[in-house]
């Protein structure tokens, strides 16, 4: 029996168990009132509640379509609603204006076609293609386009960019770019050229200076001799500066890897700048102590410009003391962390100017240009090398203390012994009459070389090109060869490939070349075509003699394999 | 402890044969408005314990005997061994004085070791939340504060408590328990559910509602209640309001409306309403709310049935459940092991609140408070 039951009967029956029926049904009556009025009111509650939520519902949605609809119009970006037919629902300002529409309201209700191909619309991500401008032109455009639902309708939003301007602005940069390209390919091209034909006169210029020093002079003339010698050397150490900044530039300049000795780089250094160091009255002291390795797989010949051009730097701006070259490596494994540090005792250099002297053209002071001399390229080309060398080129310095530039390298250690090559000794004179062919195809070049081989007890014969030189060679045996290498008609390299295929006399005779281009690639290109031996441009007699009297030890020999390091 | 439950029938107060009326220092008496107008109930009782300390309301219904009744009288006697029993009284004319009736009484107590204090106050006149933050302000937050505000049944007319002298309307007596002998223990359940979208409180000024929403709150209710609306203010409790400051949305009270101004469109409440917080209309349902009864009692129960619950449950609980308002109090009374009670359907009740410890008024729950020897 139900609880409320059971206590309207106990509620309506007396201590004698009689029920009082009247009583009994008014309760039961009123029971079922209160239920059918909770239900009544229950449902009355849902009903209110549904149609509140409803009408906040809409309220909402109403709301939530305005503000989509006032973002849309008020927004400076072009923005495009569509239904779910691609027909457009609102289209603002600016994507009017990208599409030439003047009446923003004429354009709703038509399909979106007209402007957007819509296969062109993907979702979430930047689509890119022409849309159709009311003149029909097109323009071109890139649009994001989302799926979105107000009020449970589904629409779609596309926003876009004019990119005409854009365009246009990125082909103007373009050709700006190209253009630049062609100029700085032009003005590289410029240098290297200008610098080659400076070349060849200072050539004559130095030898010329070389061959009066050796003729009997007072010490005026000396000292002329001297000044004009130093002058040319500077100049040419321009024109070399100037022609490895065009190649760094272009980037067209590159770290050979040939096994290179530490030791002998330190020996060179006291030999080369010792004496010039003292001539100033400065000491130069090269301590090795620190270097745990000798031979290393690096470019000997721009490892040693960089250091020469700390050395000579030290040298030039130091006035009393002197300078310590301090070499150190740490050797781990196959790798060789190499540290060159050239300690000065001279002027300093200003904190503010320590790192624009290594950017070029500049120097610590710009009136040094005036009183040391140089074109401020020399710090920035070795740092560029340096850089190649997977390392860097650092300063530590302060005014009146002197400076402390740090070369650091990488180097590949090489376990070959400290190369075993031939050594050139000072030996100037050559005691035998010789028998030379020189071919030149340069009139001062030919003239300078004379006077220096007139030093010699040797006999020449001239040839100007491979043709002539070749002739020369069938007419007789000589016991050296001394070959231009870039010369008209045939040059040096092809004549040295004809005599060394033929049977003639002269197939076995060492053949030195004679050439400007300095480069390791040239170098083997003349060895490869036969030449024994390599004597850069501008000759030196010194140099001259070393190459002859090792070609004369050659010569003895049955074979011409061999390859000094004169360069 | 000692306690006796006496009934008011057929006009005189049944006495059993070993009533012992120096046993008890305290009396609460919970009288039908009609009953208590038209009988010397009240003056009876006073008379027949001279010595103890008497206090009486009206009603908007009567607890006891595991039932609710309308139209009847009972009196809780309560006696006490360590406990000092002390009763003050105030009269209020207007809301506003609220805080400071109930700051005023509660600085009068004087006693070591408080156990609990019981309200029974005005529930026409009284703005019971500033009432109970009156009585907080002084004995502190975490003080046992109980009690009720008296009722005129379901009409929202005058109410009547009475202690020193006659019942009269504007009275508020409050009960302080000292003594390391007593423990008082609580329970307070709703079991109403909200509905509906969440309002503001657009205008509003103390206890008085004008707005939601910016829209008459008035209007809402009649929109609600329908074909009910004729029988405003009392219908309006089928729908109390749930309100919470926005700052702390968890924390939320119930109330329920006192009265209607048809000309003003002002609508009373029980406690504050105030401007910026959030209102959402309650609902409720038979078995809901018996079994919020239910969950009251389990909240208060403490080690035996010894003691002596008090039950003060709500008017529109009593409205809603009709018949079945029995039911609720069988939900306590079997949550508390058939535990001796009694109590009334109030105009608000008070009880610290069940996880926060506060004391504070509340409406439309089922509020016991248990008297438990220590």
């Amino acid at each position: 029996m139900h609880s409320l039951l059971a206590r309207q009967i106990e509620q309506c029956t007396d201590q004698h168990g009689k029920l009082d029926q009247e009583r009994f049904y008014a309760l039961i009556s009123s029971a079922y009132d209160d239920d059918a009025r909770a239900r009544h009111r229950l449902e009355r509650s849902v009903t209110l509640m549904s149609e509140e939520m409803a009408e906040l519902n809409g309220q909402i949605a109403l709301e939530a379509r305005q503000t989509l609809t006032r973002y849309i119009l008020d927004s400076r970006d072009a923005l495009i609603t569509l239904d779910a037919d691609n027909q457009i629902l609102l289209m603002n300002l600016a994507a009017a204006q990208a599409f030439g529409v003047e009446d923003t309201r004429a354009v709703v209700g038509s399909k979106i076609d007209r402007f957007i191909d819509p296969t062109h619309l993907k979702e979430g991500q930047v689509n890119t293609f022409n849309g159709r401008h009311c003149t029909g032109q097109e323009v071109p455009i890139s649009a994001t386009f989302s799926l979105g639902t107000v009020d449970g309708t589904a629409f779609r939003i596309i926003a876009l960019r004019d990119e005409t301007e854009r365009r246009a602005r990125e082909e103007a940069l373009e050709i700006a770019k190209q253009s630049a390209e062609h100029a700085n390919e032009a003005k590289s091209s410029f240098l290297a050229m200008m610098s080659h034909e400076l070349r060849t006169p200072l050539n004559a210029l130095l030898g010329s200076a070389e061959l009066l020093a050796r003729t009997q002079l007072d010490d005026t003339q000396a000292n002329y001799v001297r000044m004009f010698n130093e002058a040319g050397r500077l100049m040419m150490a321009m024109v070399n500066d100037v022609l490895d900044y065009a190649k760094i530039e272009a980037g067209q300049l590159e770290i050979e890897k040939q096994p290179t000795s530490l030791r002998q780089l330190a020996r060179e250094l006291e030999t080369l700048w010792g004496p010039h160091a003292a001539s100033k009255g400065l000491y130069l002291k090269v301590d090795t102590t620190r270097l745990d390795w000798d031979m290393v797989f690096g470019d000997p010949t721009r490892l040693r410009q960089i250091v020469f051009n700390m050395v000579s730097n030290a040298v030039k701006f130091t006035v009393s003391g002197g300078v310590t070259i301090k070499l150190s490596s740490i050797t781990t494994g196959q790798a060789c962390q190499l540290g060159i540090e050239v300690a000065d005792t001279g002027v300093g250099i200003p904190l503010e100017r320590q790192t624009s002297i290594f950017t070029a053209f500049v120097q610590a002071d710009n009136t040094i240009t005036r009183r040391f001399g140089g074109t401020g390229l020399g710090l920035a080309i070795a740092k560029s090398l340096a850089q190649q060398m997977h390392g860097n080129l650092t300063l530590t310095s302060a005014p009146g203390k002197g400076s402390t530039f740090l070369f650091e390298g990488l180097f590949e250690a090489s376990l070959a012994h400290e190369a075993a090559a031939p050594e050139v000794t000072a030996q100037s004179e050559i005691d035998r009459p010789l028998q030379i062919l020189a071919v030149d195809d340069n009139d001062l070049n030919r003239r300078i070389l004379a006077a220096m081989l007139d030093l010699w007890p040797v006999h020449t014969v001239w040839a100007t090109n491979g043709v002539e030189a070749l002739e020369a060679m069938e007419l007789q045996a000589f016991d050296v060869i001394l070959m231009d290498v870039q010369m008209p008609i045939m040059d040096g390299m092809t004549a040295t490939r004809r005599v060394r295929e033929g049977q003639g006399i002269n197939r076995n005779t060492p053949i030195i070349a004679l050439t400007a281009n300095a480069r390791k690639e040239d170098r083997a290109l003349c060895m490869a075509s036969g030449m024994t031996d390599f004597v850069a441009k501008p000759i030196s007699a010194a140099a001259l003699a070393n190459a002859l009297m090792l070609a004369m030890q050659l010569s003895e020999a049955p074979e011409h394999t061999n390859q000094s390091d004169v360069a | 402890m000692r306690h006796q439950v006496l009934h008011f029938h057929h006009g005189h107060w049944q006495i059993p044969a070993d009533f012992s009326p120096a046993s008890f220092e305290v009396v609460f008496a919970f009288l039908d408005p009609d009953v208590a107008r038209a009988t010397n109930a009240f003056g009876e009782l006073k008379a027949l314990l001279p010595d103890a300390q008497v206090i009486g309301c009206t009603t908007g219904g009567e607890i006891a005997n595991c039932q609710a009744y309308v139209g009847d009288g009972f009196a809780a006697l309560l006696g006490f061994d360590n406990v000092t029993v002390q009763v003050v009284e105030a009269d209020i004319d207007a809301a506003s004085e609220s805080f400071d009736i109930g700051k005023n009484l509660a600085s009068r107590f004087k006693g070591e070791e408080l156990a609990g204090v019981f309200i029974v106050s005005d529930g026409a006149r009284v703005n019971g939340s500033a009432l109970v933050e009156g009585f907080r302000s002084v004995l502190g937050t975490h003080a046992s504060i109980n009690g009720g505000l008296a009722g005129d049944g379901d009409r929202f007319g005058e109410t009547l408590v009475g202690c020193s002298g006659p019942m009269s309307p504007g009275k508020v007596v409050a009960v302080a328990f000292f003594g390391t002998g007593l423990r008082l223990r609580t329970g307070s359940f709703g079991g109403w559910e909200v509905f509906g979208p969440k309002r503001k409180i657009t205008r509003s000024d103390g206890n008085t509602l004008y707005q939601l929403d910016n829209k008459s709150a008035l209007e809402l209710y009649k929109r609600y209640l329908g074909d009910e609306a004729e029988k405003l203010p009392g219908s309006a409790l089928f729908y109390p309001l749930q309100v919470s400051n926005p700052a702390n949305p968890a924390d939320t009270v119930v109330r329920t409306i006192l009265g209607i101004d048809e000309a003003t469109g002002a609508m009373t409440f029980a406690g504050d309403m105030p401007e910026g917080w959030t209102a959402q209309l309650m609902v409720g349902e038979t078995n809901g709310l018996i079994e919020g009864a239910g969950k009251a009692g389990l909240a208060a129960k403490g080690g035996d049935n010894h003691g002596f619950a008090m039950l003060v449950s709500c008017i529109g609980r009593r409205l809603l459940l009709g018949q079945r308002a029995t039911e609720e109090v069988r939900a306590v009374v079997d949550a508390l092991g058939g535990i001796a009670h009694a109590g009334f359907y109030s105009y608000g009740e008070i009880s610290p609140n069940g996880f926060q410890g506060t004391c504070n008024l509340h409406n439309q729950t089922m509020t016991v408070t248990v008297f438990e020897a220590a």
